[in-house]
């Protein structure tokens, strides 16, 4: 088990190493998902994170590191693998979509608790 | 209070909506099967006539409602039953179907509209291999409806299974900006 867990380690440290910075010219611009890439879910936890922020609003790296919790430099990766995929859309007049409310979190941890959510 | 928040499983005629539910709920489930009395009857017994149900308590503070809907257009207004509340949608597809997916094309047809409203998961179970080429055919189908989610094969009598796609649905509702206001959910 050990060996397996080093070694996708070793792949997703490899693949998200070998990617560009993040570019400065659309690191503030908001972008939203075009679709989801069809191996995401061997993605690393983080990423899968930002995939979700971005299905359904337009944000900016700055807003997804916020929202999702993650270092920037973590966004810069994922964001460029999605750009390397054609994944991702520039939409028109965009505005992030506000943050969920105290009565959705706690049905969120609620659910979660009970099924075993994992991300 | 007590809420209750409702998650919707939609498709085709054994796509697997009673076992996706049977999987995650704590109670038995209510299923509405029939003998099929038409062309269906070569690929399977019963079919869903109406809403399958099934429940996750929540302890004192609610229950999360499972209801599994099929996904001809005749059927189309139960949706309109279960719509308060509801959080987002699994859309399961028989993927060893003989007729490939030509069910996938019908639910999206039916439900193009409520695919745009809520989150939701594109679910292929029972996959005979070559999930790639499965997956891949699927995207195409989401992308010609402009429809934006992730594709995930399952085996849906595995609990784990269902558990990523509720866990997807959430964290899209969650970060995706998309979560219900408090006064959404139905608080009992």
């Amino acid at each position: 088990m050990l060996d397996l867990l080093n070694e996708v380690g070793e792949e997703t440290s490899a693949a998200t190493e070998a990617m560009p910075p993040v570019e400065p010219s659309s690191a503030g611009e908001r972008q939203r998902l075009r679709h989801w890439p069809l191996g995401f879910e061997s993605w690393p936890a983080a990423w899968i994170r930002v995939l979700a922020a971005l299905s359904g609003s337009a944000l900016d790296a700055r807003e997804l590191a916020e929202r999702c919790d993650i270092a920037p430099a973590e966004v810069s990766r994922c964001l460029n693998a999605l750009r390397a995929l054609d994944a991702l859309d520039r939409p028109e007049a965009a505005r992030p979509a506000p943050a969920a409310d105290s009565g959705w979190r706690l049905i969120f941890h609620l659910v979660g608790r009970k099924l075993g959510f994992r991300t | 209070m007590r809420t209750s928040a409702k998650l919707a499983f939609i498709g085709d005629p054994n796509a697997g909506k009673s076992t996706c539910i049977a999987a995650i709920s704590d109670i038995p489930p209510v299923v509405t099967d029939v003998g099929c009395t038409d062309d269906l009857a070569d690929v399977k017994q019963t079919t869903t006539a109406a809403l399958d149900y099934g429940e996750v308590g929540l302890g004192e503070q609610g229950r999360l409602l499972l209801y599994g809907l099929p996904c001809q257009a005749r059927f189309r207004f139960m949706f309109d039953v279960i719509r308060e509340g509801l959080l987002g949608i699994v859309l399961l597809v028989d993927a060893s179907a003989p007729h490939g997916l030509r069910g996938l094309e019908e639910t999206l047809e039916t439900y193009v509209r409520e695919l745009r409203e809520f989150p939701f998961v594109l679910a292929p179970n029972k996959s005979p291999g070559a999930d790639d080429a499965l997956k891949s055919r699927c995207l195409d189908l989401l992308r010609g409806h402009r429809l934006v989610a992730p594709i995930c094969t399952v085996d849906a009598r595995r609990k784990a299974d269902i558990v990523r796609l509720a866990e997807l649905i959430f964290l899209m509702l969650d970060l995706g900006g998309r979560a219900p206001a408090s006064g959404d959910l139905v608080w009992a």
